[in-house]
């Protein structure tokens, strides 16, 4: 009778530590892919390129918003203030999220010959692009 | 027996995990690819230069600069040797409707990339420059008919496809 018990027993504690393993397997996984798809870099890339084609197709004038809440966020998180995570230099827009050189994209409207002033409303990042005068 | 099953049952899903994670890794790495749009956009702006409301602006063809006067500029940011080699190609010709003479014609950028549109009449490959040619018809404010043949190549082939 006693040696059925100690048999049943063993069978538990195995299933269960087979079970946890996978367990943890499986939210390793599961973290890595969570990790991938909403990592900093490519949020960073995404909204770069977005706001250039943004001014890219934009005619003058034009008020443009932006919804980035997300990269706000996600960059107060990393310590970047939220006006600094959209600059534009010239014709250069650069989204930086992770704090470090961010990420930048070039779009072919003339900075020289528009003004692309650049505010923040709530969580949206609004552009006004007008001509030079 | 139980012991040597569960051996086999790690190793299916090591290789199983592994074949994810190469899977998400590849998708995730590589980067979008907006030339298509970039090059429509470019386009876009052109014709919208050429003709702003209903006739062809004839005072375009007289200016020094044609794509400053349209407020383009091919200049991008510091990536690999794209300050030495220019990421675009633009042409832009305006012919006769009827009789096909070129009436004007400039072009900036890098003919070179011009050459790898013939490789790609079957089909755009992601590791070349993006081609796109556009005609578009118009009229001249005393009923002249055109046309506005637009040929653009675009680059940029490290921040947009897997080289």
């Amino acid at each position: 009778m006693l040696k059925l018990r100690d048999k049943n027993g063993q069978i538990l504690t195995e299933n269960l530590i087979f079970i946890i393993l996978n367990l943890v397997f499986l939210s390793i996984l599961i973290l890595f892919i969570y990790s991938k798809m909403s990592g900093p870099a490519l949020m960073e890339e995404q909204y770069s390129k977005q706001i250039a084609l943004l001014v890219d197709y934009s005619k003058t004038p034009m008020l443009i918003k932006l919804d980035m809440e997300e990269a706000f966020s996600k960059a107060k998180s990393n310590g970047v203030p939220i006006e600094n995570v959209v600059t534009i230099t010239n014709n250069v827009v650069n989204v930086n999220i992770a704090g470090r050189k961010g990420y930048d994209y070039s779009f072919f409207r003339d900075a020289k010959q528009i003004n692309i002033d650049k505010y923040l409303e709530e969580n949206k990042l609004v552009l006004r692009i007008t001509t030079k005068e | 027996m139980e012991k040597v099953m569960s051996v086999y049952w790690f190793a299916i899903i090591f290789i199983v995990a592994g074949a994810i994670v190469y899977m998400v890794s590849n998708f995730y790495g590589e980067p979008y690819d907006i030339r298509e749009v970039e090059s429509n956009a470019l386009v876009y702006q052109i014709s919208n230069c050429l003709i702003p409301e209903l006739y062809l602006k004839m005072d375009a063809f007289n200016a020094p600069d044609f794509f400053s006067y349209c407020k383009l500029t091919f200049e991008t940011e510091k990536y690999a040797k794209w300050e030495n080699d220019s990421q675009f190609f633009v042409s832009v010709v305006v012919s006769d409707f009827s009789t096909g003479s070129v009436i004007f014609s400039n072009q900036t950028g890098s003919p070179s990339l011009n050459d790898f549109c013939d490789l790609q009449k079957n089909g755009h490959q992601k590791n070349l420059p993006y081609c796109l040619s556009r005609k578009v018809y118009a009229v001249d404010s005393e009923g002249t008919q055109y046309f506005v043949n637009m040929d653009v190549a675009i680059n940029k082939g490290e921040k947009n496809a897997k080289l």
